[in-house]
């Protein structure tokens, strides 16, 4: 049988060693927030979707393909079929049968063969896509796992050593198996849309929220100048946020960083993934991927949208900075990052439109 | 102008970050805001707007989640403004049921009881008899999976969030949030005073209804022992095959 044929059908994985808080996830829960159901789905949806687009899964208005998401350490998995995949997101020192591979490049694999993913160089969440789609069922709508829910994915939890998960041909594939495997794209900031050259610290635009101007005029020019260090505390849920002065001087650590003009207990509201909120003790939250529906600390801003995937890539214990834009321009960024996403897509295709072509080409 | 409508408009749509807009109807989350809100996210269900991803209704507030890239934010705007409800579209359909809740308020589950006795100056007793005493009204489902936000709590026992929140609250923790009491559904970081914990189980993804509780029920809590806690407990266990 042809890798063709082999592809329409199952393939398994097994995981030998489950990494991180290696999760299955797709683009997240979208139309059951009124139930209180979390979002979830990849904290960066953006190298899910690249993950994805180098093994010919497609994004669509339909097509939700799931991978499998990993922090800091990836998981080492077993082939028990042919398939092809892909990692991105990140950069991380991965082999396929003790051979260095390379992130951002799709390759095949067959039955025996074992993917060591291990430690992240650059970033703090990975993507594996397989040709395909991870083959879960969908619980309202999608395949991520919410854990604290124990909802979606593999049995609603983090995957462990001995499981089993298949990738099934769904028929919404954007390019033949076998036509994808020379494409790569190099992870790095331009991939978001930023400059080749990474600066040492990475500034994480957002507009501003409703409790904005409740902030004192220390405190606003503070959140936008100082640096803030992404605490080890942070998870999926949330990124909290500390200012490096605090360990510098101690005295000042008594009183918070960040103060509202005046003490403010408010009703819950719906958040946001993204959301900026100050809870009492002075050091900012933002809500990622498994964030709560609603919420009830003020509300200092909410991170452009284009902006959350590299936010999601910061590691605990590297600094960010905050400034602020308006709403016009993180709108005209989402616009700008559309269609970077319509290149990079066209980029497959027409690579894959004229193989014999492209074969030869290297200026793709 | 047709029969009279009752002529209901928000009265303000701010931006919530750049993907969704907030529509507030006041500032008290009363019964009438209540089905103001109710009513006004059924319409904005009706007029089906390509680009809204969902709403989300909240205590005095409705968040109308959207894709820019579909629609454009003025334009949702303007469709948001236009909307107009009469007053039998305010008449929600009543279907609010009256749920009796049991909690065992044990030390063992209530963490912060005693400090919620202690802020008001009264005993542990007194707070447990404040608390069972009122009928809760469910204004939204919200924060966790299935997570009631009830209305009714008397400023007698109202306490505000804990400085720094929990990193674990068990599933069904009743707890205190300023004038806002609520169960913890699932296990879960939280910063509400926790004062007791009830054995029923409040969300079941696989459940046909996961919420146990919806928007527009109405709560009351029945002190339980730690005995009957762990009756109940083993009772819900069986019945769910485990």
């Amino acid at each position: 049988m042809g890798p063709e044929i082999t592809t329409l059908e199952t393939t398994t994985v097994e995981i030998i060693r489950p990494g991180m808080m290696t999760t299955i996830q797709d683009r997240g829960r979208l139309g059951y927030r009124s139930d209180g159901v979390v979002v979830a789905g990849a904290m960066d949806e953006w190298s899910l979707r690249i993950a994805n687009l180098l093994v010919g899964n497609l994004f669509s208005q339909q097509g939700n393909p799931a991978a499998l998401e990993f922090f800091l350490v990836g998981p080492t998995i077993d082939f028990h079929q042919d398939t092809s995949f892909a990692i991105y997101g990140g950069c991380w020192n991965a082999t396929l049968d003790s051979q260095r591979i390379q992130c951002g490049k799709a390759y095949s694999a067959g039955p025996g063969q074992r993917l060591e993913i291990l430690e992240a160089t650059e970033g703090a969440w990975g993507y594996l896509a397989i040709h395909g789609g991870i083959d879960v069922p969908e619980i309202l709508g999608s395949r991520s796992t919410h854990i604290r829910s124990a909802m979606g994915g593999f049995h609603g939890r983090a995957l462990k050593a001995g499981d089993r998960i298949a990738a099934v041909m769904n028929g919404s594939m954007l390019i033949p198996n076998a036509n994808f495997l020379r494409r790569y794209i190099p992870w790095n900031d331009s991939v978001y849309g930023g400059s080749q050259r990474s600066s040492p610290t990475s500034t994480i635009r957002f507009v501003n929220g409703s409790q904005w101007e409740m902030l004192d005029a220390r405190s606003q020019e503070f959140f936008t100048s100082s640096k803030w260090i992404i605490s080890k505390n942070s998870d999926r849920m949330g990124y909290r946020l500390q200012s490096p002065i605090d360990s510098s001087t101690p005295q000042a650590s008594n009183s918070p960083r960040l103060q509202l003009k005046s003490p403010f207990e408010m009703l819950s509201e719906p958040n946001t993934i993204g959301t900026i909120q100050l809870p009492s003790g002075g050091d900012p939250i933002i809500l990622m991927s498994d964030a709560a529906t609603t919420g009830g600390y003020p509300r200092l801003g909410h991170v452009a949208h284009v902006d959350l995937p590299r936010l999601a890539q910061q590691r605990p214990g590297t600094a960010i900075g905050l400034q602020a834009i308006s709403l016009a321009q993180a709108h005209q960024l989402s616009i700008e990052r559309q269609r970077l996403w319509q290149r990079l897509v066209f980029g497959v295709r027409q690579y894959l439109s004229n193989d014999a072509r492209v074969a030869s080409s290297k200026n793709l | 102008m047709s029969d009279d409508p009752f002529m209901i408009q928000a009265c303000s749509i701010e931006s919530l970050g750049d993907q969704a807009l907030l529509v507030r109807f006041g500032d008290e989350p009363t019964r009438e805001c209540f089905d103001r809100i109710h009513a006004y996210d059924q319409a904005v269900h009706r007029l089906s707007i390509p680009g809204v991803i969902e709403s989300v209704p909240a205590y005095t507030s409705l968040a109308v989640y959207y894709e820019p890239l579909v629609i454009d934010k003025f334009a949702l705007r303007q469709a948001l403004l236009e909307i107009k409800l009469s007053d039998a579209a305010l008449r929600v359909a009543d279907s609010g049921r009256e749920l009796i809740v049991p909690v065992c308020y044990d030390q063992e589950f209530g963490e912060d009881l005693a400090y919620v006795a202690e802020v008001h100056h009264l005993t542990t007793e007194e707070v447990v008899a404040i608390h069972t005493a009122a009928r809760y009204f469910v204004h939204m489902i919200g924060f966790l999976p299935g997570f009631p936000y009830l209305g009714g709590l008397s400023t007698r026992i109202a306490t505000p969030r804990k400085k720094s929140p929990r990193t674990r609250v068990v599933a069904g923790s009743v707890g205190i949030a300023g004038t806002q009491t609520g169960v913890y559904p699932i296990d879960s970081p939280g910063g509400w005073q926790i004062i007791g914990r009830s054995p029923w189980k409040f969300f079941d993804s696989s459940a046909a209804t996961p919420c146990r509780i919806r928007a527009g029920d109405t709560v009351k809590f029945n002190a339980i022992t730690r005995n009957e806690f762990r009756i109940i407990e083993k009772e819900l266990m069986v019945c769910n095959g485990a």
